[in-house]
This record gives structure tokens, C-alpha cells and sequence, in this order.
């Protein structure tokens, strides 16, 4: 794939979106002031531009709303009727999408930086929960508890994502540098801690056993859940393989990161190499997963970029700004014609969308 | 929006030297040989090997009383040999084969020196016989010290330039100030590899800019 992606509508929104989650059609959103929204998306045909429009959002008079900034908001898995969102005021609430009421809160003792539910488990409705204090939490949204408590980082935790793969495996990234992976099965801790020199011992100790020479404040596991990628404070990524906690040394450069919370990146589903998403500063920079290069950068925001999230049904991107916008990216169907070349006067089709039908007013 | 497509990332600076062909720059090195095929294909095999001779080539010899082999470092070695992954994949083969011997350069956990095996052995047969000798290594922390220093003050040369934007050839044609021992073609490739200037292509040259971030 070479030229990449336009940009299509804005949507103007104020204040800033911190987090995006989508379902097909409708994307649910959750801005800084403890606000949530959804656009919904409507496609009619390659051709026309994609409609976002608000369709409802919860008011600053609503008695369930959020205090303070949101910063994770996940819909259900499995259906649309019903979305969680957690919060710096310390809650996480579980929202009824048809009646826009809050359904459940968890509190917790110190703000949420991120939660997440597994997307393909069927054995178990739980939701984990990251915070300032150094324990994971799971809370059983059947039963409304949340006592299993994961212990073993030792800071604040940034970001958990469940795998794409298993049922009860969980990653998590914590500001002590420590990714580490559970399944929450087991009661005796962890089963892997991830180690950036895969074990060797000639580095400097203060590293040892980190996954990460700064905070690690992103996560996400590819599509097939073979592997996890990172991203910390030390401006790094890495891609790791999630089955055996192996560092597999690709080196994506620097990849710019200042973010003190959660850094929330996207990874492409269903093309053929695999692309991760990174917000960098005001732009997205578009890596390939499994060879390190750095595609392209997508320049389209004002101000730093907070949350990606990649839809595989349409291949598009939608990514959230403090520059209060929320940016829809498409692939490009059309190589890009050189502007100095005067001769042509249409533009060359990709040809994976041409086709080899002679037409039928040539014929006879 | 623009309707070029976007170059990604940067051309290193031998690559350009060497498809230009052999446009005379006399300050910067002749081109990374077997760095790029056909200056389009993945990286051949010796690439990351041809890297550290080129950048062994940049060391002033006789500078520490001639008492340190002529080290390159890893950021060098990736403004020569654009592809990261393939580089530090080839520098670790060349390390377990026992070809070149990797230093960490103390204070930056990512700075890592790079000595070709012969050159340090010659060098340490030329001291005391004995490789982890004091010496050597208070001339390899002061090296790391004065490199560090000299590195910011190549940084600060373009920071200073009018829009923090500097054309390749221009810096390279500067006097060096003073402090600047290691030469400027050696610190620009450091920058250039450790991504704290961007290599725009332009059409007088490869501009460098210092990052927005």
C-alpha cells in the first residue's frame, strides 16, 4: 500500500475529546469536562462523504454525569446496548444506551486512568480497571463487585488491555516501567513479566526486568493477539510476542511521547501488513508492525492528538485532539497525481479497483 | 493537502552522495558502499559492517593520545543504514561472531559505542595487555563526557540558525567550534541517527530541522 489517507469530515466539539471507542454505526466519545457523545456514521457509497453527526450527549445537568475528565470509554462488546465509562472522579459507570442512564458505578479509592473489557470472552463479564494505587482491579459487571484485586506493579497503572485471543488473559503497563501479563485464573500473580533485554544480564540494574526506560503508558495487543505492543515515556515502542514475553527487537525509532496519563494508539485490522496508528504531538505517525518502518505521518490536527481508534469494517481511522476536533482518515482510493504534470487530466485509479471488463460500446 | 506523496523518513547522507554520482562533497564521507543495492532495495548483508568501517573512518585518529580505537556510534550507524530493525539485527550477528565489541557509553542507556574487534585489540595490546585497564576506561568515560558535550553543541549550531532549519551542506562547511574535536560529519550523523534533526529533502540538499516535538 503506498499513498495513504485523506481526511474527511470534522466534527466540531468542544471540549476535547480524550477517548473514542466505535460499534458499527455509531461512535461513542468522551470529552474532558466528564461529557459523553455519540455520532453515528452513515457511508452511502465510496464516493459520497461520511456523514458524523451528534446524535446525543449527555448535558452538564445530568445527575449521573462524570465530575471530571473521562478518559476511557468502551462500548459492550457484544452489543450496543451498553457502554461503560471511567473517570478522574474516581467512578466507573455502566450506562444503558437506550435510556442514557447510569445502570451501575464502581468507586474506587484513587482516580481511573483506563479500563477495558475483553472483546471476545464469553465466560466472564469483567472489567479491568486501572488506577492510581498499584493494584488491577477486575469488577464483575453480572454480580456489581469488585473484589479480585491483581497485585504486583508498584506505581500507578496507565493502561490494561484484555487479549483479543484468550479469554483470561490480561496485559498491564504501569508507571514503574513493568508490563506484565496475567490470567486472572490464577491466584499466585503474574505469569510474565516483560524484560526489554530478554534476560541479559549485561545491562545497567536499574533497567533490569523493565520493559520500558520510562513510564509504559500504552498498550495494545494485534488483531490476532500474537503480539503486544508498548510504548513508554523513554520514546519508545516495542513489539512483543505475547505468548512468551520475548522483546522482538523491532525498532520503530523514536516515537515521541510526553503524555503523563494513558497514550491510547490503534492497530489496523485485515491488511495485508499490519499498520499500528501512534498519536505524535499534533500528528499520527503510521508505522509497519512487524518490520519497524515508518510509513507516513498524517497531519491534519491543530494540537496534540489524544486517542486513535481503527475501524476494520471500512478501514478508517477516526482520532480524537485537544484542538477540540475529532478527524475521520480514509485510505486513499486514487494515486496521487504530480501536480506539475500538466498532461494529465485524470486521475490514475488504484488498480486494485480497476477492472479488465472490455466495455460493450467498443464492441460491434 | 497536498497531492505529493510524502517521502517517509530520510535518506542517509552517504546514500545521497553515492547516487549523486560522486558529486564532490569533500567533508562528508563517499557514500555507505553496499549500504543500499540499487539505493532502493532492503539493506544487503555487510551493511551495518560497512557502516562501522565508513564511521571508523570519521574517528580522528590521534585524538585521547591515539590511545582509543576508533569508535562509532549505534545512532551513526542508523543515519547510514535507514532500516533499524535490519541494523540492529546485523550488529548483533556481528557481535555474537565476535567482529565488533559494543560499549556503553555511561550516561544514556540507549548510547552505545561501537569498536571494531581488530582496532581494539591492537589498541589494548599498545596498553597494558589487559582490555579492562583504568586507563582505558577514563579515556572511554571522558570520551562519552566530551562527545556528549560536543554533540549538544552541533545541536545548538542549528537551533540557533534563522526557523531552527539548517541546509546539510552549509553545517558541514561551518568552521567547527572549537570545543568540536570529533569533527562534524561525525556528530551529524549521530543526530541524524538518533532523530534530534529532521532530514527534509529539498531541492538545493538535505535540509535539517530541528523537531517540533
Amino acid at each position: 500500500m503506498a499513498s495513504w489517507l485523506s481526511q474527511w469530515e470534522v466534527a466540531l466539539l468542544e471540549p476535547r475529546p480524550r477517548a473514542l471507542s466505535w460499534t458499527p454505526p455509531v461512535y461513542l466519545f468522551a470529552r474532558k469536562n466528564g461529557m459523553l457523545g455519540f455520532l453515528s456514521a452513515r457511508q452511502a457509497g465510496l464516493d459520497d462523504p461520511l456523514h458524523l453527526q451528534r446524535a446525543e450527549s449527555t448535558r452538564r445537568y445530568h445527575p449521573d454525569v462524570h465530575k471530571y475528565s473521562v478518559e476511557t470509554v468502551q462500548w459492550y462488546p457484544h452489543d450496543t446496548g451498553m457502554f461503560t465509562s471511567s473517570s478522574f472522579d474516581k467512578t466507573l459507570k455502566v450506562w444503558d444506551t437506550n435510556t442514557l442512564q447510569a445502570a451501575d458505578i464502581f468507586n474506587f479509592e484513587e482516580t481511573v486512568y483506563s479500563h477495558h473489557m475483553s472483546p471476545v470472552a464469553t465466560q466472564h463479564c469483567l472489567v479491568a480497571v486501572g488506577t492510581r494505587a498499584p493494584k488491577v482491579q477486575l469488577c464483575d459487571l453480572k454480580s456489581g463487585s469488585c473484589c479480585h484485586i491483581l497485585q504486583g506493579h508498584r506505581q500507578e497503572i496507565l493502561a490494561v488491555s484484555w487479549s483479543p485471543r484468550y479469554d483470561y488473559i490480561l496485559a498491564t503497563a504501569s508507571a514503574d516501567s513493568r508490563v506484565k501479563l496475567w490470567d486472572v485464573r490464577k491466584a499466585s500473580g503474574c505469569l510474565i513479566t516483560l524484560d526489554q533485554h530478554n534476560g541479559e544480564k549485561s545491562q545497567a540494574a536499574e533497567s533490569a526486568n523493565t520493559a520500558h526506560n520510562g513510564k509504559v503508558n500504552g498498550l495494545c495487543f494485534t488483531s490476532d493477539g500474537l503480539h503486544l505492543l508498548t510504548i513508554g515515556t523513554d520514546n519508545r515502542m516495542r513489539l512483543w510476542n505475547s505468548s512468551n514475553g520475548e522483546n522482538t527487537l523491532v525498532n520503530y525509532g523514536k516515537v515521541y511521547n510526553d503524555s503523563r496519563k494513558g497514550l491510547k494508539f490503534a492497530v489496523s485490522c485485515g491488511c495485508s501488513s499490519e499498520f499500528v496508528f501512534v498519536p505524535y504531538g499534533s500528528t499520527i505517525a503510521v508505522y509497519t508492525i512487524y518490520s519497524g518502518e515508518q510509513i507516513t505521518m498524517l497531519k491534519g490536527h491543530y494540537k496534540s492528538v489524544d486517542c486513535c481508534v481503527f475501524q476494520s469494517n471500512f478501514q478508517e481511522l477516526y482520532s480524537g485532539s485537544r484542538d477540540c476536533n475529532i478527524l475521520a482518515w480514509i485510505p486513499s482510493l486514487n494515486e496521487p497525481v504530480p501536480d506539475d504534470d500538466g498532461t494529465s487530466t485524470r486521475s490514475h485509479l488504484n488498480p486494485a479497483f480497476e477492472d479488465a471488463w472490455s466495455s460493450s460500446d467498443e464492441e460491434g | 493537502m497536498s497531492r505529493k506523496r510524502p517521502r517517509p523518513g530520510a535518506e542517509p547522507l552517504g546514500l545521497r552522495r553515492r547516487r549523486a554520482g560522486g558529486r564532490a562533497e569533500a567533508d562528508a564521507p563517499g557514500g555507505a558502499a553496499g549500504a543500499r543495492g540499487a539505493g532502493g532495495g532492503p539493506p544487503g548483508p555487510g551493511a551495518a559492517r560497512a557502516a562501522v568501517a565508513e564511521l571508523g573512518r570519521l574517528f580522528p585518529r590521534g585524538l585521547f593520545e591515539d590511545a582509543l580505537p576508533p569508535i562509532a556510534l549505534r545512532s551513526q550507524v542508523y543515519s547510514l543504514v535507514p532500516d533499524r530493525t535490519a541494523a540492529d539485527r546485523q550488529l548483533k550477528e556481528l557481535q555474537e561472531q565476535g567482529e565488533i565489541r559494543v560499549i556503553q557509553l555511561g550516561f544514556d542507556l540507549d548510547a552505545h559505542g561501537i569498536v571494531l574487534t581488530e582496532d581494539y585489540r591492537t589498541r589494548a595490546a599498545g596498553q597494558r595487555r589487559s582490555a579492562h585497564c583504568p586507563r582505558c576506561r577514563e579515556l572511554v568515560a571522558s570520551c562519552a563526557w566530551s562527545w556528549e558535550i560536543r554533540r549538544q553543541a552541533v545541536l545548538g549550531m542549528v537551533r540557533k540558525a534563522k526557523y531552527r532549519e539548517l541546509l546539510l551542506s552549509e553545517l558541514l562547511g561551518r568552521r567547527a567550534p572549537a570545543s568540536v574535536r570529533l569533527g562534524l560529519a561525525y556528530h551529524v550523523h549521530d543526530l541524524i541517527g538518533a532523530q534530534l534533526v529532521d532530514c527534509v529533502p529539498t531541492t538545493s540538499g538535505t535540509l535539517l530541522r530541528l523537531p517540533e516535538t
